[in-house]
């Protein structure tokens, strides 16, 4: 084609002219035709991000989403043809998106849906049982632990789980009775289903550090230090219900 | 280049999760499943399981809609996604589009269209080429539904066609939609489309609903939705094309305002009725 750049770029500029060396057939507008595309790129992708975000459209609602989505897929369209890592750039977008700064819990309620879909395609990983088993009967305090490939951790300075709980499918919107700062952690079970849980304080510290290669009694001592209360039988116990790995037991012989 | 099997000579359905209880719990489950690979290029989860569960019960095959043929240069990384998904899934049969999707980085999601030119031939054979050669088989072609036409075009679609079969030895996907589609945008007839079609090289058949507008001079204007039942002109172009080449393995397109499981089945059973009435003729 001789001028592919045009026509790529008057996809996404609804202001650019229509491409040089196109036809239609008698009595067709070629202008009309093009817009056919026009829209089929635009809009379709916009119908994507309403698809992949279901709470944040309903906490905005449909105008605003689809006018944010519009710039959004304007400015930064996709770079591959799977487009979970387009949707994963939208909340970070956000914070980056003036009207949308006023809501300021709206990306990081974002990153759960962002974080959801990943959980959903995230790798399987064989649950480990005995590994668990030696492990608790040794020194769980110098293990080394990978959490499942779904576990996602969004961190926040607002009520994210509970404002994403009332926005879901099916969710009731009411008051924010304590408006504290809350960490999601999203992962996948057993089953398939894709959990939204609430991280207590000390637990996104510690999952935090397991994913950075420290050892629990390390993560768990950041834990400590950062001032917060952790309570480590409830961080374990979060860690086998999500699925954790448990990769290296140095056990009692290292110490 | 390996040899994976065939599709069946009969009707399938491109598959949606929200169908998979149903589907499972037929008595007569479709002949095959279509899906979009891009949707299957996650690490795991359940979407692979289900893939898996299909697969035991009727062929398989994926439908590509991203790799961009008629772009400028394939991506590396997306041919290497579809050739892991090939891998892990053996599907009986790959497919894309004659059409283009990318451009300098940016992927718009669309099936875009191409000038029939000697460039463009070349380009198109030698992705073709490309695709086959890391995916170790035979894919097939589509014709592309289109809203527009180029100037510069100096071939027929339906040569272009012939030529990218003949040098590349790829198999071609019959859309007869997307052939009703720009029959209508570009005022030719279907038909005559049709009888210039290599069908020698055809090996799978596609079926889908379209919307029919006017633009805004009045001109009709027929997009390619896959949202609603085929049209009856449609399946008589099917039922005449058949007649012609014998039982193809044929699908039913339903991508979007997607019905309840037994309205698709019924689609594919009256697609299963004139393969079978040709079967019994030969």
């Amino acid at each position: 084609m001789r001028d592919r750049a045009a026509f790529a770029h008057a996809l996404l500029d609804a202001h650019a002219p229509t491409p040089q060396g196109l036809r239609a057939s008698k009595g067709a507008s070629i202008d009309a035709r093009f817009a056919v595309y026009r829209n089929n790129v635009v809009s379709g992708l916009i119908d994507a991000l309403e698809d992949s975000f279901p709470a944040t459209l309903r906490i905005v609602g449909p105008d605003f989403f689809r006018a944010m989505a519009q710039v959004f897929v304007q400015n930064a369209p996709p770079r591959r043809a799977v487009l979970r890592a387009f949707a994963h750039g939208f909340p970070a977008f956000m914070d980056s998106f003036p009207p949308a700064q006023e809501i300021a819990y709206l990306a990081d309620v974002a990153r759960i849906e962002a974080a959801r879909i990943e959980a959903f395609h995230a790798a399987d990983c064989d649950e480990d049982a005995e590994a668990w088993a030696r492990a608790m009967s040794g020194d769980l305090s110098s293990a080394r632990i990978a959490l499942h490939p779904s576990a996602r951790l969004v961190r926040s300075h607002h009520p994210i789980v509970t404002i994403w709980r009332m926005n879901a499918r099916d969710g009731v919107i009411a008051p924010v009775e304590n408006w504290t700062a809350e960490h999601a952690l999203v992962y996948r079970d057993a089953n398939d289903a894709i959990h939204v849980e609430q991280a207590p304080n000390g637990a996104a510290t510690i999952l935090s550090g397991l994913r950075n290669g420290e050892t629990l009694g390390d993560a768990a001592g950041q834990a400590i230090d950062s001032a917060s209360e952790s309570d480590l039988t409830g961080v374990i116990l979060l860690l086998m219900r999500t699925r954790a790995t448990i990769l290296a037991e140095t056990g009692a012989k290292a110490r | 280049m390996t040899l994976h099997g065939h599709l069946p000579q009969r009707a399938g359905v491109g598959f949606k999760p929200t169908h998979f209880a149903e589907i499972v719990a037929a008595v007569r489950p479709p002949a095959f499943f279509e899906v979009h690979a891009e949707n299957y290029m996650g690490a795991g989860g359940p979407s692979h399981r289900q893939l898996e569960r299909l697969h035991a019960i009727a062929a398989l095959s994926v439908h590509g809609v991203g790799l961009s043929i008629g772009g400028d240069a394939l991506d590396k990384t997306h041919l290497a996604q579809l050739a892991h998904l090939c891998e892990r899934h053996q599907p009986e049969c790959f497919s894309e589009h004659l059409a283009w999707s990318t451009h300098e980085g940016a992927f718009f999601n669309d099936l875009l269209p191409l000038p029939y030119t000697r460039a463009t031939l070349d380009r198109v054979c030698a992705h073709i080429d490309e695709t086959q050669s890391v995916l170790r088989r035979r894919m097939l072609l589509e014709n592309p539904a289109t809203y527009v036409l180029f100037e510069e075009s100096e071939l027929s679609e339906t040569d272009f066609l012939r030529d990218v079969a003949s040098r590349t030895g790829c198999g071609l996907l019959l859309d007869i939609n997307n052939v009703f589609v720009c029959a209508a945008n570009h005022a030719f007839n279907a038909r005559d489309y049709l009888a210039a079609f290599p069908m020698h090289a055809v090996e799978e058949v596609h079926l889908a609903g379209h919307d029919e507008q006017n633009d805004r001079d009045g001109a009709a204007l027929l997009i390619d939705t896959h949202n609603r039942p085929v049209c009856d002109h449609v399946w008589r172009l099917y039922a005449e094309v058949i007649a012609q080449t014998g039982p193809l393995p044929t699908l039913i397109e339903w991508d979007n305002d997607i019905p309840a499981w037994p309205v698709l089945a019924r689609e594919a059973e009256r697609a299963e009725a004139i393969l079978l009435r040709k079967t019994a003729d030969a």
